[in-house]
């Protein structure tokens, strides 16, 4: 290769070696800017509503679960809450628009999710009681925050 | 600042997942302490410095750590006939140069290059070397690369 000729050259030579080679994750940028808004509680977030409540269920190898969809027009959250033996619960959902960051409130205190790129996520060990989820999206390219109403784990 | 803050943790080893944690958090904490920052020129001071912690905590409970090959895997390779390729195939001659180096450089000369002002202090804590030791050894990298970039335009 052309030998760089001092070392201000070779150091940009480097960077752009480790930008080519180890660049951040895609999409990393606007997933931090939705954990920071999901953190935000005075932001003004849309309150999506309660669709849809299915009746608790025993479910093989999972124990007892309910699944609760909310929405507005333009977002679907579907979480399906699992009692485990534990005494504790597990959330799993997905969301269309996919969620950037989401959060699950209780009087308790406030978890954040692990998320996928594909819409799903999870919160484990969530104790039971009072809970709602603040969530960010991305919809052509603007990010929509958004809470669920209250509901029951 | 993001793709900075990246690839200082980056040079500590953690995986991506790690790695990306150390960034969320540190953005996280700017701004709930954002009241404690003195003036907007200390932010990228104190973001570095921030993100440094966090590595350097994760590093201690993190297992996934990121491998050569994980990042070897993404290089484009040498013998690239695209036309676009000529900048990529120094990078990965570069890349094989970079590899031969010991761990430390490798950190060293990583974190330097996407530090605009390198807090030397602070990189002799990561590096666990002398502060006095860093000029001396950045030199000593920097020519072990010469050299080896050297060698392999002597080989082609």
């Amino acid at each position: 290769m052309t030998q760089p000729h001092n070392d201000e050259e070779l150091f940009v030579a480097l960077r752009e070696m480790w930008s080519d080679a180890d660049p951040p994750p895609d999409g990393l940028a606007d997933r931090t800017v939705a954990e920071i808004a999901v953190e935000d509680t005075e932001r003004d977030f849309a309150l999506l509503d309660l669709l849809e409540e299915a009746p608790l269920a025993e479910v093989r190898g999972e124990g007892i679960r309910r699944t609760v969809r909310f929405g507005d027009e333009s977002s679907t959250i579907v979480l399906h809450i699992v009692a485990e033996p534990s005494g504790v619960c597990r959330i799993g959902g997905w969301s269309d628009p996919p969620v950037l960051a989401a959060r699950l409130c209780q009087d308790q205190g406030e978890t954040s999710a692990v998320t996928a790129p594909d819409g799903r996520f999870t919160f484990d060990d969530v104790p039971h009681g009072r809970s709602c989820m603040r969530v960010a999206t991305l919809e052509d390219d603007r990010m929509r925050e958004a809470r669920t109403p209250w509901f029951e784990t | 600042m993001t793709p900075v803050l990246w690839h200082v943790v980056r040079a500590y080893g953690l995986s991506s997942a790690a790695a990306e944690d150390a960034v969320q958090t540190t953005w996280l904490t700017l701004v709930r302490k954002q009241d404690s920052i003195d003036s907007p020129d200390a932010v990228m001071s104190w973001l570095l410095t921030t993100v440094r912690r966090e590595a350097w905590r994760l590093s201690r409970v993190d297992r996934r750590a990121v491998t050569i090959e994980d990042i070897e895997a993404r290089l484009p390779l040498a013998n690239s006939a695209e036309d676009e390729a000529a900048r990529r195939i120094e990078s990965s001659q570069l890349w094989r140069a970079v590899r031969g180096l010991d761990d430390r450089c490798q950190r060293l000369l990583r974190v330097v290059a996407f530090s605009a002002r390198p807090n030397y202090g602070m990189v002799a804590l990561d590096l666990d070397m002398p502060i006095g030791s860093i000029g001396p050894t950045r030199r000593r990298c920097l020519t072990k690369l010469r050299s080896a970039l050297g060698e392999g335009d002597a080989a082609e």
